[in-house]
């Protein structure tokens, strides 16, 4: 029989550790912990493969044993589990990239198990790469580093006003090829045209869901970074950002010209690795596997079909 | 406000000044109509004595008139021989008196006629004094004439020379006595008429001054008025601007009425938004596994009935005997027991039903504390347990206590008041909120909470070891709006709310803090409420 993978919860109420240790226990061998100290010692003794974490909890947060974890553990698949929608907890997880998911209480077993199932494949398909001895994240930039000056990557604005953006374009105008979408339909046509690695896009559009609008966009171009930058401060919208779209960082207006501007080359250089190594892009790979089939058929799909059938048939007639 | 009443700090100088001026005219008015008052008995008594210096110049005059007549009769007495004597004393009496009034005008002497005493002037001017002269020299002739005859056989000689005096004398006395009279009324007038010019001269001036005084009063109460108006207009103006004020102050306390009660609305909702975004964690945590629970047990269910199932079948084969069958049944009926076996799920299983159980009692538990904490339906005070409604705040404060503190409570014996156990929950549940928030990171403290009943009272402390208050801001926290937290995340009316709480339960609440230390609140409120309202009203 093969040995099962190594999970741990952490709760610091004793019948959610022994519900939990029940739900998973048929499929892996369960670590629980009802406090951060104990998580963290037994990440470091065993080969835990996914953790997930109550964010309330006494002595440390759950968005702070994750941080350890990551660097304790870092390619631990890390999952936050609560009952109370912290938003300052939930921000601080995105934008310091510790969690893979956020799961509210309370929660359905097969939730749970999906999110374990896929957290375990990740694990093991991350170790495998390092194992291969390549670069396996953006730990070794450097030499990617030298094609992002090089390739003057395209980076698409979406949802905000002309003069929001100049200052900016203006400033990063030579390293980034920056385009502005003054809305969603804008942003579809353009996206056909020219290479985009780094989406920035309000979540605020009319009668458009933000979040279904950007994962359109990703699950035809996987490498294609994306910020949020918004004036909305919103749990749900943060959570689903986090769960559906891998946002890579959810900012809030006003943001600081330079720390944008690192933003921007971080993201940058993540959409190149992807594109050059899509394997690396395991969120992802985890995201194609469980995005939802409504997605095929919705119209923000069809719209983005429709574009790219228009740029052929304009390529088309160039050729002949 | 503008406030330009500088120049007005010293009114009543500004006002003797100016009323001053106003009082100079009725002095001199009144001097010049007193002068000319003097004036006029002066002309009175001029002309009074003008009067008698004619009338002792007409008497004078009479005299010699009177004097000639008699020495005429005397002679034509003497020449008839009649008896001549009253004539001769006639004209006698009549030199007498023309002597004595001739003196008195030329000594400037008193004079007496018929009982009357004339005082005489002396005859000053140059006109009086030639015709007084005149006459004067007439008489002092006659005197010799007169005086001299003494014997009877001499007389009718005296009467010859008498009568020879009076005849040649005659037209010069008449005419110097003539032009004497002439000359005191010509003197009389001469006076009266500069008397009177004095007198027109006075009156004029004061004429004037009256005029005068007329035209400055008139320019005063003008230019009074004018200022008056000016005053009474910058009076309107100011009441204007007054009321103008009143209304924006009026509006200005509605406004803050209004925001008050908002923000003492909002102060509620924000405990309450506090109170559930916590009691979604309390609930959500049971409700969690409760609900994996029950589906694990669906899952166990299943194994277990399968096995029951493979047993079944198992001991049908051994009733019937068919042992050919039997055998593989054994294995079957082995391997379904081999999950339940390895994860003990029958164990497990119970101990999940029972997990449960205690999940909903948990649950069950907080709406039923939910309900009684903020009964909306009381109107009136009950006798409650004082223990009881610090307990269900614990319970509602829970998530954010059991992070940072541990709880010891020293309750006492039958607590209990007469109160509103809703508002009463609602002070503990501040109270222990800010206790726990208190407690700095990273360190575990604790909060004390004391009950005791004492004489007629309740006595209530909530005592934590944290951060404490300083010293400044310990007279303060009980004011509206007061807080020291960052804005945005307490309104600083939660311990105004408090306050007013214990006020209305007649009770008092006193707080003791050391920095570094810790805060202690005290409430003491009676166990029997005084009744507040009256029965009828009145």
């Amino acid at each position: 029989m093969k040995e099962k993978s190594h999970v741990l919860v952490v709760d610091d109420e004793p019948m959610i550790l022994n519900s939990l240790r029940n739900l998973l226990m048929l499929e892996y061998t369960v670590h629980s912990a009802e406090r951060g100290s104990e998580a963290l010692r037994l990440l470091s003794e065993y080969p835990i493969k996914v953790l997930m974490t109550d964010q309330r909890m006494p002595e440390m947060l759950g968005h702070e044993i994750l941080r350890e974890a990551k660097k304790l553990s870092p390619n631990t698949i890390r999952v936050l589990l609560t009952g109370y929608s912290d938003l300052e907890a939930i921000m601080n997880s995105v934008n310091a990239g510790e969690v893979f998911r956020y799961i509210n209480k309370p929660w359905r077993a097969d939730t749970i198990l999906s999110v374990f199932r896929l957290g375990v494949k990740l694990y093991d398909e991350i170790s495998t790469l390092a194992v291969a001895g390549k670069t396996n994240d953006a730990t070794h930039p450097r030499s990617v580093h030298i094609e992002v000056e090089e390739k003057h990557l395209g980076v698409m604005f979406v949802g905000y006003e002309n003069s929001e953006v100049q200052g900016l374009a203006k400033q990063y105008g030579n390293r980034y090829d920056i385009s502005l979408a003054g809305n969603t339909d804008d942003a579809l046509k353009e996206i056909v045209k020219k290479p985009i690695s780094v989406i920035v896009s309000d979540v605020r559009f009319d009668d458009e869901d933000a979040i279904s609008f950007l994962n359109t966009i990703r699950a035809e171009y996987p490498h294609i970074v994306t910020v949020i930058l918004t004036e909305v401060v919103d749990a749900e919208l943060a959570i689903r950002s986090i769960n559906e779209l891998n946002v890579f960082r959810y900012l809030v207006k006003p943001v600081e010209t330079s720390e944008f501007g690192d933003i921007l080359k971080e993201a940058s250089l993540k959409s190149s690795l992807f594109k050059s190594t899509p394997r690396l892009n395991i969120h992802e790979t985890a995201m194609q596997a469980a995005r939802s089939k409504s997605i095929e058929e919705s119209t923000m799909r069809l719209k983005l079909r429709a574009a790219q059938a228009m740029l052929l048939k304009g390529e088309n007639k160039d050729k002949s | 406000m503008p406030t330009d009443l500088a120049p007005l700090s010293s009114p009543n100088a500004e006002r003797q000044r100016r009323y001053g001026e106003l009082a100079i005219y009725p002095v001199v008015f009144l001097a010049l109509i007193i002068c000319v008052f003097l004036l006029n008995l002066v002309l009175a008594a001029q002309s009074q004595r003008d009067a008698e210096h004619v009338f002792c110049a007409i008497q004078q005059q009479k005299a010699w008139v009177g004097t000639r007549r008699g020495v005429e009769e005397a002679q034509i007495s003497t020449s008839i021989s009649a008896a001549s004597q009253p004539a001769i004393a006639a004209f006698t009496n009549s030199f007498r008196m023309l002597d004595r009034i001739t003196t008195a005008f030329y000594n400037g002497d008193t004079v007496s006629l018929d009982g009357h005493v004339y005082r005489l002037d002396g005859a000053e001017d140059a006109r009086t004094r030639k015709s007084i002269h005149e006459l004067y020299r007439i008489l002092i002739e006659g005197r010799s004439i007169f005086d001299s005859r003494s014997a009877p056989a001499e007389i009718s000689e005296g009467l010859n020379r008498a009568l020879e005096f009076v005849l040649t004398q005659d037209a010069a006395a008449m005419s110097a006595s003539q032009a004497f009279i002439l000359a005191l009324g010509e003197l009389s007038q001469e006076r009266t008429a500069r008397l009177q010019t004095f007198q027109v001269i006075s009156l004029a001036l004061s004429a004037a001054t009256f005029i005068a005084m007329v035209v400055r009063v008139v320019y005063k109460l003008r230019k009074q008025d004018k200022i008056i108006d000016e005053r009474t207009d910058e009076l309107i103006a100011q009441r204007d601007m007054l009321e103008r004020e009143k209304a924006h102050i009026e509006r200005l306390v509605k406004d803050l009425q209004t925001t008050q009660s908002q923000l003492i609305q909002a102060e509620k909702m924000s405990s309450l938004g506090q109170m559930v975004a916590g009691l979604a964690h309390e609930v959500n945590s049971p409700l969690g596994f409760v609900r994996n629970n029950i589906e694990l047990f669906q899952r166990n269910y299943g194994i277990l009935s399968s096995a029951l199932r493979e047993h079944d079948t198992l001991r049908d084969y051994l009733e019937r005997g068919s042992l050919e069958q039997l055998e593989p049944q054994v294995d079957l009926a082995k391997s379904s027991m081999s999950l339940i076996e390895e994860y003990d799920l029958i164990g497990s299983t119970s101990q999940l039903v029972s997990d449960s159980l205690a999940g909903i009692d948990r649950i069950q538990e907080l709406v039923i504390n939910l309900k009684n904490f903020s009964r909306l339906d009381e109107a009136t005070a009950k006798f409650a347990d004082i223990n009881d409604g610090i307990d269900a705040a614990l319970v509602i404060a829970d998530n954010v206590i059991k992070h940072k503190a541990t709880v010891q409570k020293r309750y006492g014996d039958g607590v209990r008041a007469q109160c509103y156990p809703a508002q009463l929950n609602q002070v503990f549940l501040n109270l222990l909120t800010n206790a726990a928030q208190a407690i700095p990171d990273g360190r575990r403290g604790t909060i004390t909470i004391t009950t005791e009943k004492l004489d007629e009272h309740v006595i209530i402390t909530i005592a934590d070891d944290g951060a404490g208050i300083a010293p400044e801001h310990l007279n303060k926290i009980f004011e509206p709006f007061f807080t020291t937290k960052p804005v945005g995340q307490g309104t600083g009316l939660g311990l105004s709310i408090v306050y007013k709480i214990i006020e209305n339960h007649n009770g008092v609440i006193s707080v003791q803090s050391t920095l570094g230390k810790g805060t202690e609140f005290t409430i003491r409120i009676p166990v029997q409420r005084r009744l507040k309202t009256d029965l009828f009203v009145t």
